[in-house]
């Protein structure tokens, strides 16, 4: 009896895994056309040079740096760089790390432990790069798409900076770009 | 012991003369650039360059050079790519060039190069692209599709 209900557990465990709690997340994939709905946004403006003037303050007002600038094909290429604080995990994590080499060390790797914690408070530098695109649409409206990259680098104490990660921005980046787009496209406007 | 001798060898001879470990034989200057050209008929050149962007952009590149008197667009991507045990960031690099053949025919050419990029994040060693032939068909063909969403106003 005992037997068959061991049995009957074992079986109930083994199909439990088949119960789409388990079942695997299929990632979407994302096409062409639904990246650029996100990076895309149409504007009324006069000319090309407008929306690209508009895209430019824009990005001055953000400090990006410009690399590439090309009026004939309506192309700007930024780069900006700034600094991120470290997350609290991550702190938290140097500080257990510190404390637990103290104390296998019994009390001798305390300084190397204490410049290891520094690496915790120094923010990371993080390199973000925009390609902005305008073409025409229709003689009032002009389109304007953006690709943007980031880099995230880790500057580490008496050592070389490491990279820690090379990321496509998030959906977000795009959303608050056209926000500052909008609020241009008003002042321009206004011609304020 | 001769029939075990023989067996071995038979062994070891399925295992190192599969295809697979065939010396491949080097693409010739003409094939790669039969491979990294197509040509286009569209109404001018500026339709085909920003048709370039585009893909360029769909494939999340940036563009750090562009000229469109010699009809040049240069870009960049870095990414993280997964390999055996792990994974490595990239940097893959492009040029593409557009040259006129004569009325509303255009020929493009690009090329594409990968690097390793290091633990600074500094890109270094040259990698080979795998097989190259697929990714430019596979670049050609958005730039197909780039040129049809363009002409219906997407």
């Amino acid at each position: 009896m005992k037997k068959t209900i061991a049995k009957l557990l074992i079986f109930v465990f083994i199909v439990s895994f088949q119960a789409p709690v388990f079942a695997k997340t299929v990632k979407k994939e994302v096409t062409a056309l639904d990246k650029r709905s996100v990076q895309t946004k149409i504007y009324d403006t006069k000319s090309e040079t407008e929306l690209m003037k508009m895209a430019l303050s824009v990005l001055q007002d953000e400090e990006y740096k410009i690399i590439n600038l090309d009026n004939d094909l309506s192309l700007i290429t930024a780069v900006k760089e700034s600094t991120r604080p470290r997350s609290t995990a991550v702190k938290a994590g140097y500080y257990t790390g510190a404390l637990l080499y103290t104390g296998m060390t019994f009390g001798m790797g305390a300084i190397i432990a204490w410049v290891w914690i520094k690496d915790a408070h120094t923010p990371y530098n993080v390199e973000d790069a925009i390609t902005i695109n305008v073409s025409d649409l229709t003689d009032k409206q002009r389109k304007i798409r953006i690709v943007a990259n980031e880099k995230v680098l880790a500057p580490h104490t008496g050592d070389r900076t490491t990279l820690k990660i090379i990321t496509e921005v998030a959906p977000q980046f795009y959303q608050d770009f056209y926000a500052k787009m909008d609020k241009e496209s008003f002042i321009t406007k206004q011609n304020l | 012991m001769f029939k075990k001798n023989i067996l071995i060898l038979a062994c070891l001879g399925l295992i190192f003369c599969p295809p697979s470990y065939a010396k491949q034989k080097e693409a010739s200057s003409l094939e790669i650039r039969q491979m990294q050209t197509r040509t286009y008929e569209v109404k001018n050149k500026k339709e085909l360059m920003e048709a370039i962007v585009n893909v360029l952009q769909d494939r999340d590149y940036l563009i750090n050079e562009s000229n469109y008197n010699l009809g040049v667009v240069s870009g960049y991507k870095e990414s993280k790519e997964k390999v055996f045990m792990g994974q490595q960031y990239v940097r893959y690099e492009t040029s593409v060039q557009i040259n006129e053949l004569g009325g509303k025919s255009y020929k493009v050419r690009t090329n594409f190069l990968k690097k390793l990029i290091d633990l600074t994040g500094t890109p270094t060693t040259k990698k080979e692209i795998k097989n190259p032939e697929e990714f430019y068909r596979e670049f050609f063909s958005q730039l197909d599709k780039s040129l049809f969403i363009e002409k219906q106003g997407i």
